[in-house]
């Protein structure tokens, strides 16, 4: 696994400095990956095609604000997969190494938000 | 302009917040998770603008446009995916912007329905029996009188009088909202009629003029009941 699984060039860009903005995106990021992370091994469990889509497809561009973009790719392997339901046996692995990426993403983005929170104690101070 | 957006990934909502916090003419009114939350504020408050998702649980974002029918506010659809771009248009949607989204080419969507909004304002009432249309850059008083029936055009209509035909740069709910509800009949999405200008009616349709004018199946109910005729 890369050490750097996320940039946050692309959030910085578009947050204009907004650095509450910034902390916010990085903890619904957390909540919300946390959430689809299941959602993605549950579906593929039940062979709900139209449900791991749908995940897949909203997980997508938040994965996109973080800069994970290795863990975005394997996502959108999943989205083509699942969407044309060709080399459907791909799948188990592919959702596999998704997940584990994602799990790598979450943790360095809970290292930032720490980093947010840190520095804004010492602004205050 | 008043604006909502209606996106079920929160972080897409928090971007476009952050977006239009810095867009002066656009006034946030509510973030929604779902086209059931966005339909509370359209039914109950004056909603200019909706940032809309196309794909959404429940009831996706095109599903969303064609049940708001004509209360439909001026739309910008967001998707991950072009896919929907086609048919986006066929909507008449503003624009239709692909996560994830530029910040330049949001402010150009929200630019593009600014000129939209203020087209609406393209013709406002001046007195009881007459109204100011701008064309280009000439401000035209018309007696109400005058007007046989408006005409959408994609993003223009067409006033149609005895012996003019104005284009102007507006949108059918701003037409209708400047003429007085007592003389003018929205029959279609695209048509709205003086009503004792009706030479004829047949079937689904009016005359007026030399002109034959579909009447939604709709509207036909309240068309009768405008001109108090039994059904």
């Amino acid at each position: 696994m890369a050490k750097n699984s996320i940039d946050l060039f692309y959030l910085k860009n578009i947050s204009m400095g907004n650095r509450e903005f910034e902390l916010k995106l990085l903890q619904t990021f957390v909540e919300q990956t946390d959430i689809e992370m299941k959602i993605i091994q549950e579906s593929l469990q039940r062979k709900d095609w139209d449900a791991l889509y749908a995940s897949a497809h909203k997980i997508k561009p938040s994965l996109h604000f973080i800069g994970g973009l290795q863990t975005e790719a394997l996502l959108k392997s999943i989205e083509g997969i699942v969407k044309d339901k060709i080399n459907l046996e791909k799948l188990p692995e592919l959702v596999s190494d998704f997940l584990k990426s994602c799990i790598q993403v979450i943790k360095e983005v809970k290292v930032e938000i720490e980093n947010y929170q840190n520095s804004s104690k010492i602004n205050q101070a | 302009m008043n604006c909502i957006i209606v996106d079920d990934d929160a972080l897409v909502r928090l971007d476009l917040e952050n977006k239009i916090s810095q867009v002066s003419f656009l006034n946030l009114m509510g973030s929604c998770s779902s086209a059931a939350e966005a339909t509370q504020y359209i039914m109950n408050q004056q909603v200019d603008l909706m940032i809309l998702d196309v794909m959404m649980p429940e009831m996706n974002g095109l599903q969303l446009m064609k049940a708001l029918e004509t209360e439909r506010p001026q739309v910008i659809l967001v998707s991950s995916s072009k896919e929907f771009a086609a048919e986006a248009f066929d909507f008449d949607v503003t624009d239709f912007l692909v996560k994830p989204i530029s910040g330049e080419r949001f402010f150009r969507a929200a630019a593009k329905s600014r000129r939209l909004h203020e087209g609406r304002t393209s013709m406002s009432s001046y007195d009881d029996h007459s109204v100011f249309i701008k064309v280009n850059t000439r401000l035209v008083k018309i007696d109400l009188r005058d007007i046989l029936f408006v005409e959408a055009l994609a993003d223009y209509v067409t006033v149609n009088t005895s012996n003019n035909k104005y284009t102007i740069h507006s949108t059918m709910k701003g037409i209708e909202s400047a003429l007085p509800g007592k003389y003018f009949f929205r029959a279609h999405n695209s048509y709205i009629i003086r009503l004792d200008r009706i030479s004829e009616i047949d079937d689904n349709c009016v005359v007026i003029g030399q002109k034959l004018i579909p009447v939604s199946r709709s509207k036909v109910k309240g068309l009768m009941q405008k001109l108090k005729l039994l059904t």
